[in-house]
């Protein structure tokens, strides 16, 4: 069974790229254009892992993670922060509020995937 | 009982020893028969042993050469198999790219989507995009990212960098060095001139990466190509969709006051 991800960014650019290079690698993908509405989604639809942009309108990233480890539902869902700031300080801000890990953009496909097949406990 | 004396006795007893030495010397024989037989078997036995020694040796020689080769192999196919991700990856860029700037008429819309392509896949924090009107001589400032517009709102064309980038038609690149003009090539990591056919429409100036990117990749080069073209293409096709609006505005106005 494929594994869902959550794309939540609100680039349309971003969110493209990240859905090319996932369902490439047989991922079905499911997508939110800012914090709030990756809340909802994740109540509602309970993925295996959410990508997350940190900068978003609405409720940014560090917000929309601290509330997702608030839900029973939603706490235990592993969260990959995509950010463009890679310095540690912001690292530091999203592991604080409940990050798994993290990228920066441009995003690496290689990495992303590493990175998300971790996250889900996949070997490779 | 008679004695026996003299050399009667000696003679037998001779004989007898002679007989013993005989019987015991072909005991003698026979054992140095047995143990030579037993010197070749075990010989035999041994030169075989060593023969499967060597032959054992040389299956393991070649076995461990056969690994060597197929670990090689192996990591020829991990970096060929990289490569070809990586190479996928870049065109999944300029794809995405190409779709963001050619899925939409609405100039608002083309900005934000160059914006996206430069901060998101190019990965930069500072930059700003010109255009230039047909025969004029300046670059006026559309859109722009971590810097302060009224500082860079127009360049005459031929002026700096960027002006340099208009007036020759060729990208500019940071650790290419400067212009024939001499300009000072700080802070400036690109500066690439937007093409519609043979003229050149503007240009696209990238200031500084962002802290992460180490330098332009290859892929970021196809990138500004794509832009070269295709932004300015997407631009044009803004202006006259607009025109096009601005002329049916009007008709649709003088039709109503006829």
């Amino acid at each position: 069974m494929k594994k869902r991800i959550l794309l939540v960014d609100d680039s349309s650019t971003v969110l493209m790229m990240e859905r090319m290079i996932l369902e490439k690698s047989s991922y079905q993908t499911i997508t939110a254009r800012d914090g709030a509405e990756a809340v909802e989604k994740a109540v509602n639809e309970r993925p295996d892992a959410i990508l997350m942009d940190m900068m978003m309108p609405r409720m940014n990233g560090l917000q929309a993670c601290s509330e997702l480890r608030r839900h029973e539902n939603t706490r235990h869902i592993p969260i990959i922060m995509v950010t463009t700031r890679g310095e540690a300080l912001n690292v530091e801000a999203g592991f604080a509020n409940g990050c798994s890990d993290y990228v920066t953009k441009p995003i690496d496909s290689v990495e992303l995937l590493t990175k998300l097949r971790n996250a889900l406990g996949q070997e490779e | 009982m008679a004695h026996i004396h003299g050399n009667a006795y000696i003679d037998r007893t001779r004989q007898e020893m002679e007989d013993c030495l005989a019987q015991l010397q072909g005991e003698n024989a026979k054992l140095r028969a047995r143990l030579e037989a037993v010197y070749q078997e075990l010989q035999q036995q041994l030169d075989a042993n060593a023969r499967e020694l060597d032959e054992s040796r040389d299956a393991c020689v070649a076995a461990r050469t056969q690994i060597t080769e197929l670990a090689q192999e192996g990591r020829r196919f991990a970096e060929l198999y990289a490569e070809v991700e990586q190479r996928n990856t870049n065109l999944a860029n300029l794809y995405v790219a190409s779709y963001q700037l050619h899925g939409t008429l609405d100039r608002a819309n083309v900005l934000d989507a160059i914006h996206e392509i430069i901060i998101n896949l190019i990965g930069s924090e500072q930059f700003a995009v010109y255009e230039r009107e047909a025969g004029d001589d300046m670059l006026r400032l559309v859109t722009s990212f971590g810097i302060d517009p009224e500082l860079f709102d127009t360049i005459p064309v031929g002026t700096g960098i960027i002006g340099a980038t208009v007036s020759l038609g060729q990208p500019y690149f940071g650790e290419n060095g400067q212009f024939d003009s001499g300009v000072d090539a700080v802070n400036f990591t690109a500066c690439v001139p937007l093409r519609l056919d043979d003229k050149v429409t503007g240009a696209i100036a990238i200031f500084k990466l962002l802290p992460q990117k180490r330098g332009l990749e290859e892929v970021d080069y196809e990138l500004f190509d794509l832009l070269a073209t295709h932004a300015a293409t997407a631009l044009y096709a803004t202006r006259l969709v607009a025109r096009e609006h601005e002329h049916a505005a009007i008709t649709t106005t003088a039709d109503a006051t006829a």
